[in-house]
């Protein structure tokens, strides 16, 4: 069954390639199966255009302005908003803690999706050696392989005998003078607590 | 209750008559030493103090000092033993008596009238005075008198 279907896939594999497709056409690319992005805790809280906002804001085209031209994009003001009041809008949306929560929930995202990205411009940076960075990067990249060990070794040595010897003469010199002048000690303090069984594993 | 101040202003002739007529409690106070009985004193307050909580050191250094008193020539450790923890009103006069200082604080305990005032309030005072008085026959020298 299962060698069946290896060779049928590979058929139809050979097929795709040996047949001649028109020139200009682009091989038909099966649909992607829906992947449903989930928000997270954050965003849910937010109303949908609060979500248009953030995601704007991390899409936003320019460096400076990002916020007003997100929440122009999320449908805030009207076409007819001056800058000013948009401008005064997304500094109100950026000031809200929950939108505030949610931006950094979605800049985790973001950061671990340019993971690959990183790591591609790493591999480009170690294989140019002309490079100015390449060092570091050699460097950056054996501190992750290989880091540098260090050993601490801390000799703790409680040597507490004496001081017990001595508070347990202590304590019973008291009780005997105590005993001998008729003196009423007070009790002892009771520490509160709540006994609690553990069975150990062999009597499981 | 007679005080201290109107022992002093009496005359000789007068003091020897009073002296004469004091009888009971009072004579047994008359004729125990003052450094005894602010000592005695002492013991009940550090008596009182030990049954609070204390830091061991504290304790310790407290019932040492309770052990040196036993040893006095006078002071014998059953009278020691026997002497109970100031109460409250007694401990009222000490707070009273030390806004005159350390010194002047003793003074005022071993006065005559102060110093029956803690043995009305504490009898055990009296009767560990009776103890001493019996071991050094010191009772049969007071009745001589």
């Amino acid at each position: 069954m299962l060698l069946a279907n290896i060779v049928q896939s590979r058929n139809r594999w050979h097929d795709d390639m040996t047949t001649k497709r028109p020139k200009g056409q682009r091989r038909e690319v099966a649909p992607a199966e829906p992947i449903e992005a989930g928000y997270g805790p954050a965003m849910t809280l937010l109303n949908e255009r609060q979500r248009l906002f953030v995601r704007a804001f991390f899409e936003s085209p320019k460096k400076r302005g990002a916020a007003t031209f997100a929440a122009r994009a999320a449908g805030y003001g009207s076409p007819t908003s001056s800058v000013q009041s948009m401008a005064s809008i997304s500094s109100r949306l950026c000031s809200d803690p929950k939108i505030q929560d949610a931006i950094q929930e979605e800049s985790r995202k973001y950061v671990t999706t340019l993971g690959p990205a990183a790591v591609r411009a790493l591999k480009n940076l170690l294989g140019s050696p002309a490079h100015k960075d390449h060092g570091r990067a050699v460097g950056i990249l054996m501190e992750r392989i290989a880091p540098i060990e260090s050993t601490h070794t801390v000799r703790v040595t409680h040597d507490a005998t004496p001081s017990f010897k001595q508070t347990a003469e202590v304590m019973a010199r008291i009780a005997e003078l105590a005993a001998k002048f008729n003196v009423r000690l007070p009790p002892p303090r009771v520490i509160d607590g709540e006994a609690v069984e553990v069975k150990s594993r062999a009597a499981e | 209750m007679i005080t201290d101040a109107q022992i002093n202003a009496m005359s000789e002739a007068a003091r020897h008559a009073w002296i004469d007529s004091v009888q009971g409690d009072e004579k047994t106070i008359l004729y125990w030493p003052v450094g005894r009985r602010y000592t005695m004193v002492f013991i009940s307050i550090v008596k009182r103090l030990l049954e609070q909580e204390l830091p061991i050191d504290v304790r310790a250094k407290l019932f040492d000092w309770l052990d040196s008193c036993g040893a006095d020539e006078w002071l014998t450790p059953e009278a020691v033993a026997h002497i109970e923890p100031m109460c409250d009103e007694g401990y009222a006069i000490v707070r009273e008596a030390e806004k005159l200082g350390a010194g002047k604080a003793l003074d005022v305990y071993a006065r005559h009238e102060v110093f029956s005032a803690f043995c009305a309030l504490n009898r055990t005072l009296l009767s560990a005075i009776e103890l001493c008085s019996n071991r050094y026959g010191y009772n049969s020298i007071r009745r001589s008198t």
